[in-house]
């Protein structure tokens, strides 16, 4: 099987793009009439219950990364970078108590950088601005690169055009839904990718036994089953702490915390994490059979989408195409919407629009929607193939931001300079340790060199903090403005 | 040292079994939730 060329006819390619694009943003005005407000808007009316608060955060979560990276790291780090991979939902189990405490210190809340503001004062919101849209663009930079390299490599729809309608459809109904739309088709892509990779793996498993699997592995690959494979090992604390800390720093997270019921955030972030856990495992598995199946992997990033065309032929491709469409809107609609919050709630109201009208802030939260897919699309229209590394820069970055998170909202008196510090100091350690050792162990230092600031900190400079403060409303004063 | 087919296995076969029954329940947790009118 020739895996360069493209999987699916491209008349077919381009039949599915367009009805997949016509139903989603259907579906965003559809759920779109039912946010009358600001808040409907921005958090869906607070009122999120259980199956779509869950299904939320699984189908966030599935990027394309979970579908497409998984069987690559499968077939280059073995059983273990399967297993490393399926690390990320430690995050999402996490988060679960989190997300209640959340909720409960600030039940008018919108954003995590308005914590951050409310918690540490000013200086530390800058710091968190910073690092909080630098990985949120440059992870909505990946998703739309990817979406053009994908569609290109499963279609043979031009990069251009695929990039450009994947992100016009999530920016559409975005824009017409606000995070209704965004939760609602968010239900619809969890349950598609969850069904696609199922029935992939179990065709697999018809054509060839797990035994031979096995055997093949052992045979012509036998360090992929290497229990002790030292660079699989150390992916899975990076990927553990990259997944961490982006799920307790970004907005994409809070502002579902801030958006489920009272009492569904701990339990839909735990059923999440359970649900997500096995997506990578079964990808991945995808990976490890493609030797057994006798296929010849010239481009290990298409491993996935190449063993579901040689076990179903047509419609392996098209339920490819589809689950890898559903996996990249899952995410561009969240970080569309989580970051139009960010700067909408942190920037515009808080430095041109504090008397806005609820009208007023909806007509800015559409512009900015529309700003911040316009510079993605600018970014991605050259396709640099490099930028798309840029984002795991951002893996120590977040990771720097995990302790004071934890800190800020468990611990009473953590001390606001040792959270800045934190975050600096967390931040250049990861990213020397980047350059001068490598990926995999960046975002373990700028985690580790930001715990030990927090806790000495907090130890010996304890500072007093009335939690009280931070349900005072978008306009309330920060914890230096009151000292 | 190699994982061992047991382990490989049940990974394998546990994560499709678990992905198959979240297949399932998400669906009859909307409709749970749609009958209690507890949704949004």
């Amino acid at each position: 099987m020739n895996e360069a060329s493209a999987l699916l006819d491209p008349t077919i390619g381009w039949i599915l793009l367009a009805a997949l694009s016509v139903i989603w943003v259907g579906l965003g005005v559809y759920w779109g009439r039912k946010a009358s407000n600001l808040e409907g808007f921005m958090l869906a009316g607070r009122n999120v219950g259980l199956a779509l608060g869950t299904a939320t955060a699984v189908a966030t979560w599935i990027t394309s990364n979970t579908t497409m990276l998984a069987p690559q790291f499968a077939l280059q780090l073995g059983v273990w970078g399967m297993l490393a991979y399926c690390t990320a939902s430690f995050g999402l189990f996490l988060f679960a108590p989190m997300a209640e405490r959340i909720r409960a210190l600030m039940p008018n809340g919108y954003t995590s950088a308005e914590f951050v503001r409310l918690r540490y004062g000013n200086f530390a919101w800058g710091i968190f601005l910073v690092i909080s849209l630098f990985y949120g663009i440059t992870w909505m930079i990946s998703m739309g690169m990817a979406g053009g390299i994908l569609m290109e490599a499963l279609a043979g729809i031009p990069y251009v055009y695929g990039m450009t309608t994947i992100l016009l459809v999530c920016v559409l109904y975005t824009l017409f839904g606000g995070l209704f739309a965004v939760i609602g088709t968010d239900f619809i892509q969890s349950w598609i990718i969850l069904v696609g990779v199922c029935v992939v793996a179990i065709a697999v498993l018809s054509t060839v036994s797990i035994d031979e699997i096995y055997a093949n592995l052992e045979r012509n690959r036998p360090a992929l089953l290497d229990v002790l494979f030292p660079a699989a090992i150390m992916a899975i604390f990076n990927n553990m702490l990259f997944g961490l800390g982006e799920i307790f720093h970004s907005n994409v997270w809070w502002s579902r915390a801030f958006a489920m019921r009272e009492g569904v955030g701990r339990k839909a972030y735990g059923l999440a994490g359970l649900i997500w856990l096995p997506i990578p495992i079964v990808a991945g598995f995808l990976g490890l059979a493609a030797p057994a199946l006798g296929i010849n992997i010239a481009r290990p990033d298409m491993v996935g989408p190449v063993v579901a065309g040689t076990v179903l032929g047509t419609f392996g491709a098209v339920l490819v195409f589809v689950v890898v469409f559903a996996s990249l809107a899952s995410s561009i609609d969240s970080l569309l919407a989580a970051m139009s919050d960010l700067v909408l709630n942190d920037f515009v109201k808080q430095m041109f629009a504090r008397d806005a009208s609820d009208e007023q802030l909806r007509r800015w939260g559409m512009a900015v929607i529309i700003g911040i897919g316009l510079i993605t699309w600018l970014i991605c229209v050259p396709r640099v193939g490099t930028l798309a590394s840029v984002l795991f820069f951002a893996g120590p970055l977040v990771g720097s931001a995990i302790w004071p998170i934890i800190a800020g909202l468990y611990w009473q008196h953590a001390n606001r300079h040792g959270a800045v510090a934190a975050m600096l100091l967390g931040s250049a350690g990861g990213l020397i340790t980047y350059f001068t050792v490598g990926w995999y162990a960046a975002s373990l230092i700028g985690t580790a060199v930001s715990m030990v600031v927090v806790v000495v900190t907090t130890r010996f400079a304890p500072q007093s903090f009335d939690w009280a403060r931070l349900d005072a409303g978008p306009h309330a004063t920060t914890s230096e403005e009151v000292a | 040292m190699n994982f061992s087919l047991g382990f490989f296995t049940v990974a394998v076969f546990g994560a499709i079994a678990l992905a198959l029954i979240a297949a399932v329940f998400l669906p009859v947790l909307f409709v749970r939730d749609a009958r209690k009118k507890r949704l949004w």
